[in-house]
């Protein structure tokens, strides 16, 4: 009898562990909570995997990823779960293993950062009456930081942690560290931190004014508050300035090479500044194209740097064959338009006082088909009777930071209405861009922008 | 029985009314400085109508416009109104709390809204709709409450960016960014204004302009003589007479008919409706019978 009993014995234990081995093998395939998360387990699901990654711990030497996989797991589970008791116990256990992992990884940022997100969770006053389950949150997520100043991972949750709990001003400087590593935050993170400013004083407290964030932040000001664009212009302006004097400061000592300089210079120009930043940026890149002895551009720059923008109403007008006779009309469009496309043309309304010194068309493209002869300028002070201004027109064209440039200087004279037709039925569509910066109006005028 | 419910079916199936490419409108000569945000000549009021809205329309009970909600405080002084989403000026951009401040202020300085004593913006939370702007309008201790909504009515919301530049030009040629069932696409001062009607899309005020003319011509005459005959050859649809003579002879042309409006008699054709400059509304410019 004990002849067969005991090889049945082992059979039975070999078997055992065969099937515990597999479940374990299961409940690791899945156990990376990104993994969890990406399956949308059910409820039953959840637990089951949960309860294998429990096992598969019993059977096996604990190791901080295994610790942390049943952490990870356990508060999936606890965000299915809709009674607050079982919930809280689910979050009480998570803490458990989560201190258990960092038991034995103590410097783990993301570790400590998620132990403090639970801890947060449940509440100061909560005990869980398990082992390495009370703490101070704010701790944890200090030792976080102080482990991983790189780890931006690491600093964004920090600053989501203190944000939760009230402390804005903690949690704007963790942005502002995670963004002054550039790159490396995820757009979604950029996103949400974009979606936290409500003010300039937000805006300066957590972008870094430094290249290359400026440039995306610029844009992403203005396309994010489009309509309240000027609660943010002084603090952009002056954070802009203040990068721009740093890449200057760069680019003299050396540390910047000058293509970079130049790129971040245009890249800067395009994303749309201020008439203060734009004779800034003007004043460094004509030194720039002076250092490589391309007077023409060196030149037209340094004029346009003496200059300040005018804030006017534009229009486009299609097939505006009779450009002498016909109104401008539908004011403030905005949209891509193409100018050289059947006898278009661009119009604008200049504020009483300015005098316009340059009208500058800016297409999207660095080249154009466009001839400037086909390039026409109209003005009028009725928006009825029109004048065409060819003869005392100055025309010239550049190509300037990847951009194609019609510059017109017009006779000095005061106008109301401008408009810059196409003389031509070509359809070439060459040169586009969006209406408010396919063309810009310059003066010297008082109360330009 | 079944007759009943033939000419009842009848009624619903009738086929949708077709949508005139072009009316002209004969209105008195204008002047060359004129504010089609500001005067009271029909030209003006015609115009404003078309190409203009308000936060709400005119009448007993108050219905929404550019609003698409509206409190009253209990003493009826303060009314705060919620801008529509979907409101958007002619040029795509949308109609906010801002706009809306700045056309107020704009009518209480020029006497439209006297009674208006102070006008703001104020974010408001709602449950389920989270936080929202309103614009509040307080009105002044001897402001009569009951006829504010139909003053309201006829102050425009124009765009206060272009607004702001365009200054002391605002509202003369086509210097406006409005909310219009039409646009302004060609004119002459003193002469002529041509509009076009917005894109349609599938909104309600779409459905309603379906049977609107594609373009509204307002012509200026300096005499009604010629306005009269410009009617009877067909380059007209409609004028504005004052004459006696002109409608009498009107009133004798069976091709003809008069409406009676406040200041003016209406000669058109006959067939045609169009509501006097006061009420204009686009979309009921049509031939009915």
């Amino acid at each position: 009898m004990k002849s067969i009993a005991y090889p049945l014995i082992a059979l039975l234990s070999a078997a055992l562990a065969c099937l515990s081995l597999l479940e374990w093998q299961h409940a690791r395939s899945i156990s990376d909570i990104d993994d969890l998360r990406g399956m949308k387990l059910g409820k039953s699901a959840l637990a089951r995997s949960v309860e294998g990654l429990r096992r598969a711990n019993s059977y096996s030497v604990k190791t901080a990823d295994g610790e942390a996989r049943l952490f990870d797991a356990l508060r999936l589970q606890a965000e299915s779960e809709k009674d607050a008791d079982t919930r809280i116990a689910l979050l009480c256990e998570a803490l458990q293993h989560g201190g258990e992992a960092l038991r034995r990884a103590p410097r783990n940022g993301a570790l400590l950062m998620n132990w403090a997100n639970v801890r947060q969770t449940l509440g100061e006053s909560l005990e869980c009456g398990r082992p390495l389950t009370q703490g101070n949150f704010r701790a944890a997520m200090n030792s976080a930081v102080a482990f991983e100043p790189s780890n931006v991972g690491v600093l964004f949750s920090a600053g989501l942690i203190s944000q939760w709990a009230g402390d804005r001003a903690q949690a704007f400087a963790l942005y502002r560290k995670a963004l002054t590593l550039g790159e490396v935050t995820t757009p979604s993170q950029r996103e949400y931190i974009g979606r936290q400013i409500e003010s300039g004083e937000d805006l300066a407290a957590v972008v870094p004014a430094r290249f290359p964030q400026i440039v995306e932040w610029t844009q992403r000001i203005k396309r994010q508050h489009p309509q309240s664009e000027e609660l943010f212009t002084r603090t952009l302006e002056r954070m802009q300035m203040e990068a721009l004097s740093e890449a200057e400061d760069g680019h003299t000592s050396g540390a910047i090479p000058q293509e970079m300089h130049q790129q971040r210079l245009f890249g800067l120009l395009n994303a749309g500044v201020s008439s203060p930043v734009r004779q800034k940026i003007d004043s460094l890149l004509a030194s720039l194209f002076a250092e490589v002895g391309n007077k023409p551009i060196a030149t037209y720059l340094t004029e346009r740097k003496s200059l300040s923008e005018v804030p006017v109403i534009r229009t486009f007008a299609e097939s505006d064959t009779r450009p002498h006779k016909s109104p401008l009309v539908g004011w403030n469009r905005i949209g891509e338009r193409n100018f050289d496309d059947f006898y278009s043309s661009i119009g604008f309304f200049v504020p009483d006082n300015h005098r316009v010194i340059l009208v500058e068309l800016q297409g999207r493209n660095e080249t154009s088909n466009l001839s400037m002869s086909l390039v026409k300028l109209f003005a009028s002070n009725d928006n009825q009777q029109w004048v065409e201004l060819e003869n005392e027109s100055r025309l010239e064209s550049y190509r300037i930071g990847r951009r194609y440039i019609v510059a017109i200087h017009p006779p000095p004279d005061t106008f109301r209405y401008w408009k810059v037709n196409f003389a031509s039925s070509s359809r070439a569509r060459t040169f586009g861009n969006e209406l408010a910066s396919l063309v810009k109006v310059y003066s010297k005028g008082e109360g330009a922008q | 029985m079944i007759t009943r419910l033939l000419i009842a079916a009848s009624v619903f199936w009738a086929a949708p009314a077709i949508a005139l490419d072009s009316v002209t409108l004969g209105v008195p000569e204008f002047p060359e400085r004129l504010s089609i945000l500001e005067s009271r000549s029909a030209i003006a009021e015609y115009v404003r109508a078309a190409t203009t809205s308000a936060l709400v329309q005119a009448g007993q009970p108050v219905k929404f416009e550019l609003a698409d909600g509206m409190s009253v405080s209990s003493d009826y002084k303060e009314w705060a109104f919620h801008i529509a989403p979907s409101a958007k000026f002619y040029n795509g951009r949308t109609v906010l709390p801002a706009d809306v401040e700045f056309s107020l202020r704009r009518c209480q300085q020029n006497g439209l809204l006297g009674e208006v004593s102070s006008t703001r913006s104020e974010s408001r939370k709602s449950r389920s709709l989270g936080s929202e702007q309103w614009v509040v309008v307080s009105l002044g201790s001897n402001a009569d409450p009951h006829i504010f909504p139909d003053r309201l009515a006829k102050c425009p919301i124009v765009e206060r960016a272009s607004s702001s530049l365009f200054g002391a030009q605002l509202g003369f040629g086509s210097n406006y960014v409005a909310v219009g069932d039409y646009s302004i696409v060609d004119f002459r001062v003193g002469h002529e204004y041509t509009l076009q009607r917005s894109p349609l899309d599938s909104s309600l005020r779409s459905k309603r302009l379906r049977s609107a003319p594609l373009n509204l011509v307002f012509r200026g005459f300096r005499d009604e003589e010629s306005a009269l005959t410009a009617l009877r050859v067909g380059t007209i649809d409609a004028f504005l007479s004052v004459q006696e003579g002109i409608i009498s002879k009107a009133e004798k042309d069976e091709t003809l008919s008069i409406r009676k409006c406040s200041q003016y008699t209406q000669v058109l054709r006959r067939g045609l409706s169009i509501n006097c400059p006061e009420q204009f509304i686009a979309a009921d410019v049509q031939y009915v019978g």
